[in-house]
């Protein structure tokens, strides 16, 4: 959480904390086109009729079952790509989460590290870590893992 | 690729659970259920009401029940409809989905819960009975009101089954004599009930703020974060 951050945090603020408004101007791993990206693992949750649209990409250490590189894409709104940008820091961040740990990352977790979001913004950040459960568990189901 | 159609559920009956609570038992056209975890959730679609995303609401009954059911609260537009609907309506929803379970089989589990976020609980609990009838398990409940607890009698008669089974009741808007408990949920007060010869893991389910709160609590009480499991749900 960033010093400045202005905890928007009982839903009836919109104000977004510092942190909020770095990852949504400047998002972290972002992939704008997967055609030559070639994944480990596939994560996509929600679609765009409805609203909000999730697409994780996942590269895993076969060896010490970390995430070593997760990239993403969305069409979602302003706490949508600043909730993924954020989860994408944490799976990849100190050599990697293992997978055991980045199936147990949490909305909560993340909304921490943000600093914050308006509870009206609750779901954009489950987005973000579904779409990881998903790119995890089709990882899992291709490669014979299970953490 | 075209995306498959949602199943239809066929509302088999409603049960009046407490005052402004409802469960739906829901079975697909032919009587079957689709497969599900406890812990798992369907989204419920009803676009005419101009929320074309759905709400997600946590299955309340277990694997071996004969229907899936849900338990609503009735605390706005959407959520009005479903307590409105009557045995034989249709109910347009998706197939179970979600991760709010535990995958270990022996790890003591606490759960947490505040007013209508015992309805994935009822599942664990009733599967748990079934399944793993010797696994340390305490629900800790926090509601309004004695009047507000959704699955009084069941709990009951759960933990007077089990042994290992121990359900708290918090109670925050009126005065109650023990065994309930006046005020809200704490950490302090959930990790002081525990057994701590196993290692436990703790799942959350409420309002947004009632899981933020406590699981901050948790955290700053050295509760590993691996070890939380929360769902949330809007509720204002």
């Amino acid at each position: 959480m960033n010093q400045n951050d202005q905890l928007c945090n009982d839903g009836t603020g919109w104000l977004y904390s510092e942190t909020v408004k770095d990852h949504f101007f400047h998002p972290r791993n972002i992939l704008l086109d997967e055609k030559n990206y070639e994944a480990d693992g596939v994560g996509v949750v929600g679609s765009p009729a409805c609203g909000d649209m999730m697409a994780v990409w996942v590269k895993i250490d076969s060896g010490t079952l970390r995430i070593t590189e997760c990239v993403w894409r969305t069409f979602g709104c302003a706490s949508a790509i600043a909730s993924t940008s954020m989860m994408s820091l944490m799976a990849t961040e100190d050599g990697g989460m293992t997978l055991a740990r980045a199936k147990r990352m949490t909305p909560e977790a993340i909304i921490e590290r943000l600093g914050g979001l308006p509870d009206r913004k609750y779901h954009c950040s489950v987005l973000g870590h579904l779409a990881l459960r998903e790119a995890i568990q089709d990882y899992e189901q291709n490669h014979g893992a299970r953490t | 690729m075209a995306q498959e159609p949602n199943p239809r559920y066929i509302v088999r009956e409603t049960i009046i659970e407490a005052p402004g609570v409802t469960t739906l038992r829901l079975s697909l056209a032919k009587g079957s259920v689709p497969k599900y975890v406890p812990g798992q959730f369907i989204t419920v679609y009803a676009p005419e009401l101009g929320t074309p995303e759905g709400k997600a609401y946590s299955i309340s009954s277990a694997p071996h029940e004969k229907t899936l059911n849900i338990t609503v609260k009735d605390m706005g537009k959407f959520s009005h409809y479903l307590c409105s609907r009557k045995p034989g309506d249709e109910v347009e929803g998706s197939l179970p989905y979600g991760y709010f379970f535990s995958e270990s089989r022996t790890s003591a589990l606490a759960l947490i819960c505040g007013g209508i976020g015992i309805a994935p609980f009822r599942s664990m609990l009733q599967a748990g009975a079934q399944e793993t009838p010797r696994r340390s398990m305490a629900l800790f409940c926090s509601n309004r009101t004695a009047q507000d607890i959704v699955f009084k009698k069941m709990l009951d008669e759960l933990q007077a089954a089990d042994k290992n089974l121990r359900v708290h009741h918090f109670i925050t808007r009126e005065h109650v004599e023990k065994p309930m408990t006046n005020g809200r949920i704490s950490a302090k007060a959930i990790l002081e009930s525990l057994d701590n010869t196993q290692p436990a893991e703790f799942l959350l389910c409420g309002s947004i703020s009632f899981v933020r709160d406590l699981w901050r609590e948790l955290r700053a009480a050295g509760v590993p974060e691996e070890s939380i499991y929360t769902e949330a749900f809007f509720s204002h």
